[in-house]
Order: C-alpha cells, then structure tokens, then sequence
C-alpha cells in the first residue's frame, strides 16, 4: 500500500471513528394500552439467544452479554422491581443486532447545494428489552435504543459505558413502581 | 454547536488514533482481575454453536490448519504445553465469519460545499472475515479472554501463501493482547499427557 493511499485509510477510519464518536443513543418504548406496569412486581429472565446478528465479535460472548444483563438487573431493581426464580410476575427478554448506517452531513433540504455533506458508514447497535407478562405471555413493555455501541466493541471499557448508558437511557422509559 | 462538532472531532480521533496504526483491526475482551499465569495447560475444545460461517473458510483445509497452527504457535510461544482434555487449564476454540460490508468509496462533498451530482455519494460492498479466538476456563467452562482480528477478504481465499500470511498476522497480533504472563518459567519437560 502506498504512503498515499495509507493516508486516506487512515483518515476514513478517522472520519468513521468520529461519526461513532458522535452517533446519538435513540430511545424509544412501547407500552399496552390498559396494562398497569406497576401491578408487576418480580421479575425472571427468559432464556437470552447470545448471537448478536451482524457483529460476530459478541456472539456468545459472555464478557459483553454479562455486562448487559447486569445492567438490565441493575435498572430493573432501581426502578422498584424484584428479582425471582419462582413464579415471577414479569419475564424479561433482550436482543442485541448491529448494522451499518450511513450518517450523511449538512444537506440542505430543498436545495441542491450542500455544506460538508460527506457520507460515511458506521456501526449501529440496536437493542431490545421486552417485558413479559409471565402468565399470559403477552409482550408488555418494549424499550428500544439505537447508539454507537457496535464501534464501541473494541474498547472493552468504552463498551460497558456505553451499555450502561443505553440502558439507563431505556429505562428512563419505563415507569418506576411506587 | 460548533464547540460540540470541534469536541466530538476530538474525541472520535483519540477514539480512532490506534485503529490509524493499523489497517487490521485487532481487539480482545479480558477477565478483570484474572492471573493468566496459573494456566499451564490447554487443549481445543469441541466446535461451538458458531462454527465457520462461510463455506469457503469451512471447507479450506488450508485456512482450517493454518488457524490451527498459528494459534498453537502462539500459546507454545507463551509457555502453554497442550495437554488430553482432562489435564486441560484451558479450553481453546475460535470461528471465523464472514460479513458483506459497505463502505463510502467517493466523499465529493468533505470540508467543502456542493452542487448537484458533486455532492453523489460512492458507496461499494466488501467482504469482511473476522477471526476469534476464546480461552474458556477448563475448571470454571466460563470465557477468560475473548480475542479478534477483523481483515477485508478480497480474493486472498485464492491464493493458500497469502491466507497463511494473513492468519498468521492477524493471529500473531491478536494474541499480543492477550496479558498472559505463564512464559515467565517455561516448562522444561512436557507433561506425560501431552499429545
């Protein structure tokens, strides 16, 4: 490789590094109509699939999905809910996926022109963490987050700030029990 | 907001300041707290539930051994002597996976405006092959270190010289991760059970 085209590897990851740097966390959460979460009082975890489809650095890898469960555990406690392993109220259930996404800069809508609008590609986690009803197995709850974590990957520390600022950040949708 | 753009730019070069070492990004995940230098032994437990993803890499007897060999390598070099599955510290297995990725080939419009067509976009798939190693503790069966090494496949499944000089590499730098300290006091004599 030419001391040229190593350059322009080098500013690419560059580029890519700052876009995760800059990749927001997105939060979003659905809740059933009629259902009062804070009649739930205990909860379990469903059996977690530890394949995290488009990222084989966390498949089955104990090191990231340890952490996250913690986390889960942590906020699920905080927010006035008990863990069981008989007959629990809720079941609790999380996903984790990673895709790329294209971050596009200033476009200017309704214009042609465009101020700084490189594209770049970056590594997009997505997460999903269902509560379920233990009796009737009906989804109750689902907080959704979106962030940077895939790019955190590589820094063991960088990863596990980042889950638990994602799921502080999922929690912060469900309704604490009084 | 210009100050956020300026710190963000900071943080994401500090963030990328490695990775502009290397082309071949490398990494591992690591059991905090953990003395590395009470393992004497190891063997290569049976394939996961995630063996070669990719025919290609599945059915290469010569990416298959050369894993095999460079990874041998690499712990004979740290002082762990193979031993029967009984007598095993630790338990290694790896899988490769192979993952089509985009990337942008052409940025018309960086650090400058654009009109029109100037401001297109380029953007083209590429093969990615990440390679990763786990060291399971034999007496605990609980992942101890988890190593990486993710590289663009192109056609090297061509050519046999250069996968083993590829492995090899990326096999020599992810265990350079690894913070094993048992090669201290390499044993003088293999143990009776080794294969």
């Amino acid at each position: 490789m030419t001391p040229v085209r190593r350059m322009v590897s080098g500013f690419a990851i560059a580029a890519t590094a700052i876009a995760a740097a800059c990749a927001p966390i997105t939060v979003t959460s659905f809740a059933q109509r009629g259902v009062d979460l804070a009649a739930y009082r205990t909860f379990a975890w469903e059996r977690i699939v530890t394949n995290v489809p488009g990222d084989p650095r966390l498949d089955n890898n104990a090191f990231f999905h340890d952490y996250l469960r913690d986390a889960v555990e942590r906020e699920l406690l905080g927010r006035g809910y008990e863990h069981t392993s008989l007959q629990p109220d809720l079941y609790v259930h999380y996903h984790a996926t990673a895709q790329q996404r294209v971050l596009v800069g200033d476009l200017q809508v309704g214009s042609e022109r465009c101020r700084d609008c490189a594209a770049e590609m970056y590594d997009e986690g997505t997460l999903l963490v269902d509560l379920t009803d233990a009796r009737t197995g009906a989804l109750v709850w689902r907080g959704v987050a979106q962030s940077g974590l895939a790019a955190a990957v590589n820094n063991q520390l960088r990863m596990e700030e980042t889950i638990d600022s994602v799921v502080t950040r999922i929690f912060t949708k469900l309704p604490r029990r009084s | 907001m210009r100050r956020l753009l300026i710190a963000c730019s900071l943080i994401g070069l500090a963030v990328s300041a490695a990775g502009c070492l290397t082309l071949m990004p490398v990494s591992s995940h690591v059991e905090r707290g953990l003395d590395f230098g009470r393992y004497r032994t190891y063997d290569w437990a049976p394939a996961d539930a995630l063996p070669l993803t990719d025919e290609r890499l599945r059915d290469n007897p010569f990416f298959v051994d050369d894993v095999h060999g460079a990874i041998d390598t690499e712990l004979t070099r740290r002082g762990l002597v193979r031993a029967a599955a009984e007598r095993a510290d630790l338990f290694v297995h790896y899988h490769a996976a192979v993952n089509e990725r985009l990337e942008v080939t052409a940025r018309p419009g960086r650090l400058r405006d654009c009109v029109g067509d100037d401001c297109r976009a380029e953007v083209a798939t590429y093969e990615a092959g990440t390679l990763v190693i786990d060291l399971v503790d034999a007496s605990t069966h609980r992942l101890v270190w988890r190593g990486w090494a993710e590289h663009r496949l192109e056609d090297m499944l061509d050519d046999p010289v250069e996968v083993k000089r590829r492995v090899d590499s990326g096999v020599r730098r992810i265990f350079a991760t690894l913070p094993l300290t048992v090669a201290a006091t390499p044993r003088r004599t293999a143990p009776e059970d080794v294969r």
